[in-house]
């Protein structure tokens, strides 16, 4: 280790003239220190809290640069909103999804303060557009819509005509239109409040022509949003905080039982075998090899899971580059690195941005990390994660650091896919419903609690269980105690620990960080007050989940579902996405395994009030072969690289036509059925590559492609989300991943009958 | 492809129907049966027909050979493939095939219209070559002033557009001015470390 220290101090000395523009440590540290936080004086300071982080509090860019192939270019100091267009979220926090009213809402930007000439996706849409996307606003006369008023005089059109309603308007003068508000001189389009416009707020973000090409900063009040408020949230569930054991420079070399590397190679790239070093030792600059830092595992008393990343290697994205990206732009350069390359690193937060480590100083026992963005575009597909960075959080050693669940995702929590908080999916699915006798209603608590206790504590029914510390997706961070692992930031907690003396002050400890002991549990946290909370805490979540909606049924939480549902909400939170493919904090049980565990303990320990005939959604092991009817991602939490349809090539009657939406996974990532049924086909597919179809019984079925595993064979009975087969890069393609087709009107299993259909009709993204 | 039992007597029938089209397309009925030459020709389509599939989902119906292009000792043959059923003036599934002597290989095959360039899979010339070759076919079909239109019309449903290499070049080739809003993608490179 000193040996490794003294040469990589001597090196960095040429090392460092070279980087230092490129990421300056400096701006590293001045940004941590505006970084929002969870609480200021815990050892949590490290966990952003992104319910009060926005686009406003990214860092500015660090270094110039551009991507001619996406006509994109930015400059040093420029701000992320200012150079992140909706296209290229699109996939991740989903921003198109947003209506002006909620943006409104979220960022407390007042619309009537808001004048058409700085809003140029209002300004530029044509008339005939608005009143096409715009509820009920054909019904309006232009009297009663002053901004197209404003452009219909200017136009110099008739007078007698402004009491006529837009839509019949709009068939007697066809140019008009065609026209749009930003037609209007300037001084007339800075008067113009959109707000006039009636309705206005209504449509999502995607409704409106040219909305892709829209940067963050150009809607009105969106860079405000804190990013926890998207439509798909950077989600902090099933987040695994580990120590920073030891920081390595880059004299190190060979290292395999890494944690980081890409969406393309995996999460477990070897250094540099892997990828390539950015410095290797043929290069005019100084050699560099593999910089990491070392991580440990949290204790974990009083449980028998443990988490597996104890001595795992997060390498520096500094001197490790991996393959990255997806389609069309995989091959766009980008920063230092080669075409198609991307520094190694991890998704902690999502699919968003990457996270990097950068540089492992073992001369001050810290280590630099900075964030990295990729751009896409819905038929080319996105670019490596090596467009622009800004810097991130600087760790000491032994603080902890987010690592996420050590997953094919790169810790990223497979997201709300499916609605979040239980609400129903939309866009045409053609939900069927069930026909089962009716189910039980409610939930025995006692039985409920037995069996939650048996999942959270291995059967151990300890009391005294302490649990890893963990921080929930409003920047509450504490620790589990307990027999049910109750977070020790709840406030039926607080309430019922707060009666007894010092009670208030050793959770504040707890949640500021500190490791409770056994004995304290005791003194604090006795039995009868655990069964208490765990009994406040299940009447709540229950009365929550009886609102829900089940979105395999369409139909309220029943029976079996309902108990699947409630120890969902209480592993994962209450808003957490039904059947959520998140994990916990080992990195063990999903929150859909989680629930369909403490359901199966439940039903062993019911007895005389075991539910019949109640809809058992999705088993594990054994697939039941039934259809829900409703799609689920096949790839939970992967993100979309391509649309269904025809390609907007040059030569419309030669073009290609998606045949299915495309995921960008990497090779080897676990591939669930979209839906239950029986496995029709399994084999290799000319152009499609290694293709599984499943036939769902309802003239529906389904395809997968580009695999380079399967795990079912043809005549199998599958569950939905059961795992089928693992993603790869199999036929034609431009690298690795998954192809998902939906055929509708199929008969009797044929794989040859029926139509593609698009699949973002039966399944919500 | 998907491969599904078919009688002996079917695979003939549908092997030499796509023999005929592709010898009606490529040659013309009476230069194949009047001349040596095309005794030739049809050995070599012989060879390429091995390597065009039968059925994509349902059977092929035409095989339009669209253009071919000579490279380092091998030829690329582009065909375009239409389904039964579907209408005429439909998108082809677009098929490149290469020959080395007597021996075919299937080269790009793309029935699920995924969005890949030529040159990820043959040299760039060739995919510039087939591209161009490509486009003078459909401009046969449609004529110049509605395939420029149609440029015009898809290039302006975006404020930015993608197109490739392959596209633009043989766009440039033609004459064709490429739209302001056009953006290059970037060429595949396999031999990239």
């Amino acid at each position: 280790m000193h040996y490794a220290a003294w040469r990589w101090l001597l090196s960095c000395l040429l090392c460092l003239l070279f980087w230092l523009g490129y990421l300056p440590s400096g701006q590293l540290t001045a940004f941590a220190q505006s970084l929002p936080m969870t609480d200021e004086t815990s050892v949590y300071d490290i966990i952003p809290d992104w319910s009060q982080f926005s686009f406003d509090d990214f860092g500015a860019i660090g270094t110039s640069g551009s991507a001619p192939s996406l006509g994109r270019s930015w400059k040093a100091g420029q701000s992320v909103s200012g150079v992140l267009k909706l296209e290229d979220l699109a996939g991740s926090l989903s921003p198109q999804d947003f209506s002006l009213s909620q943006i409104g809402q979220l960022s407390e930007v007042d619309l009537t303060q808001i004048s058409a000439s700085s809003f140029p996706l209002i300004a530029d849409q044509k008339v005939s557009t608005l009143v096409e996307v715009v509820p009920r606003l054909g019904e309006f006369s232009l009297n009663e819509v002053a901004p197209l008023k404003t452009l219909f005089l200017n136009q110099g059109l008739p007078e007698q005509a402004l009491g006529t309603p837009l839509s019949e308007l709009l068939d007697q003068f066809t140019d008009f239109g065609g026209s749009s508000l930003s037609t209007l001189p300037k001084d007339q389009l800075s008067r113009i409040n959109i707000a006039e416009i009636p309705n206005i707020d209504i449509p999502q973000l995607q409704a409106f022509e040219g909305f892709e090409s829209q940067t963050i900063a150009q809607i009105p009040g969106l860079s405000q949003v804190p990013l926890s408020s998207f439509p798909n949230p950077i989600a902090t569930i099933g987040s695994i905080i580990a120590r920073i054991d030891v920081v390595y420079g880059p004299a190190e070399n060979n290292r395999t039982d890494t944690i980081s590397g890409s969406d393309v190679v995996g999460f477990d790239a070897s250094c540099p075998d892997g990828g390539m070093l950015t410095n290797p030792p043929d290069a005019l600059v100084t050699p560099a090899k593999c910089a990491y830092i070392e991580l440990d595992d949290l204790e974990n008393q009083g449980k028998k899971m443990q988490s597996s990343f104890e001595g795992k290697q997060w390498i520096s994205g500094k001197y490790h580059a991996v393959r990255g990206g997806h389609g069309a732009l995989a091959a766009t350069p980008g920063m230092n690195y080669l075409p198609g390359f991307e520094p190694t690193g991890r998704h902690p937060f999502g699919p968003f941005f990457k996270q990097v480590i950068w540089e492992p100083d073992e001369s001050t026992d810290q280590v630099s990390s900075a964030l990295f963005f990729r751009f896409c575009d819905p038929s080319a597909g996105c670019t490596p994660y090596n467009q622009f960075s800004v810097p991130f959080l600087t760790y000491p050693v032994n603080s902890l650091i987010f690592v996420g669940a050590l997953n094919e995702f790169g810790g990223a929590a497979p997201s709300a896919s499916f609605g979040s908080g239980g609400a129903s999916v939309s866009g045409g699915s053609p939900a069927i419903a069930r026909s089962n006798p009716p189910c039980i209603q409610g939930v025995g608590g006692s039985n409920l609690g037995e069996a939650i206790a048996a999942v959270e504590s291995q059967g151990s029914g300890n009391y005294q269980a302490i649990g890893n510390p963990t921080c929930d997706g409003a920047g509450l961070c504490g620790v589990a105690i307990g027999r049910y692992q109750t977070m020790s930031y709840k406030e039926s907690v607080q309430a019922i620990v707060g009666r007894n003396p010092g009670g208030a002050a050793w959770l504040d400890s707890l949640n500021k960080g500190a490791r409770p002991t056994p004995d304290e549990i005791l003194r604090y946290y006795p039995q009868a007050a655990q069964e208490e909370v765990f009994k406040i805490e299940i009447a709540d979540l229950t009365a929550q989940a009886t609102a829900q909606a089940d979105p395999t049924t369409g139909q309220p939480f029943t029976g079996d579902r309902l108990i699947e549902r409630v120890a969902q909400m209480w592993y994962g939170g209450p808003g957490v996405p039904v059947d959520s493919g998140g994990t916990d904090n080992n990195g063990v049980l999903t929150v859909y395994e989680y629930g369909v565990k403490a359901r199966q303990i439940y039903e062993g320990s019911s007895k005389g009030i075991k539910p019949v005939n109640c809809t058992t959604s999705k088993t594990t092991a054994q697939g039941n072969g039934k259809a829900s009817g409703t799609l689920i991602n096949p790839v939970s939490g992967a993100s979309l690289t391509s649309d269904f349809g025809a390609r907007e090539s040059p030569c419309a009657g030669c073009s290609s036509f998606h045949q299915g939406i495309d995921f960008g996974v990497g090779d080897g990532t676990p591939v669930g059925a979209a839906d239950g049924g029986r496995v029709v086909y399994t084999g290799n597919v000319s152009g499609y590559g290694n293709t599984i179809f499943i036939d769902h019984g309802n003239g529906m079925m389904t395809q997968y492609s580009h695999l380079e595993q399967f795990n079912v064979n043809v005549g199998d009975s599958v569950s939905q989300g059961q795992n089928i087969a693992l993603s790869g890069h199999s036929g034609l393609g431009s690298g690795p991943h998954l192809h998902f087709g939906v055929l509708t009107g199929t008969v009797n299993g044929d794989i040859y009958s029926g139509d593609y259909d698009d699949p973002e009709k039966y399944l919500k993204l | 492809m998907i491969q599904k039992n078919t009688s002996n007597s079917n695979r003939k029938h549908i092997r030499s129907a796509l023999i005929s089209a592709i010898l009606i397309s490529v040659l013309g009925i009476g230069f194949v049966l009047t001349t040596p030459l095309g005794a030739l020709q049809a050995q070599v389509l012989e060879s390429v027909s091995s390597c065009i599939p039968e059925r994509i989902r349902r059977p092929v119906a035409h095989v339009d050979n669209v253009s071919n292009y000579a490279f380092e000792g091998e030829t690329y043959y582009l065909f375009g493939l239409l389904e039964e059923g579907k209408p005429v003036d439909s998108p082809p599934v677009l098929l490149v095939v290469k020959t080395t002597g007597q021996d075919c290989q299937e080269v790009f095959f793309n029935p699920g219209g995924e969005t890949v360039q030529f040159a990820q899979v043959m040299p760039q010339t060739v995919a510039r070559r087939l591209t161009l070759g490509l486009y003078e076919h459909e401009i046969d079909k449609i004529g110049i002033d509605k395939f420029k239109a149609d440029i015009v019309k898809v290039a302006g449903s975006r404020t930015s557009i993608i197109w490739f290499d392959e596209e633009v070049w043989a766009l440039r080739q033609l004459g064709i001015s490429i739209p302001n809003n056009v953006r290059i993608a970037p060429v595949p490179s396999p031999s990239t470390p």
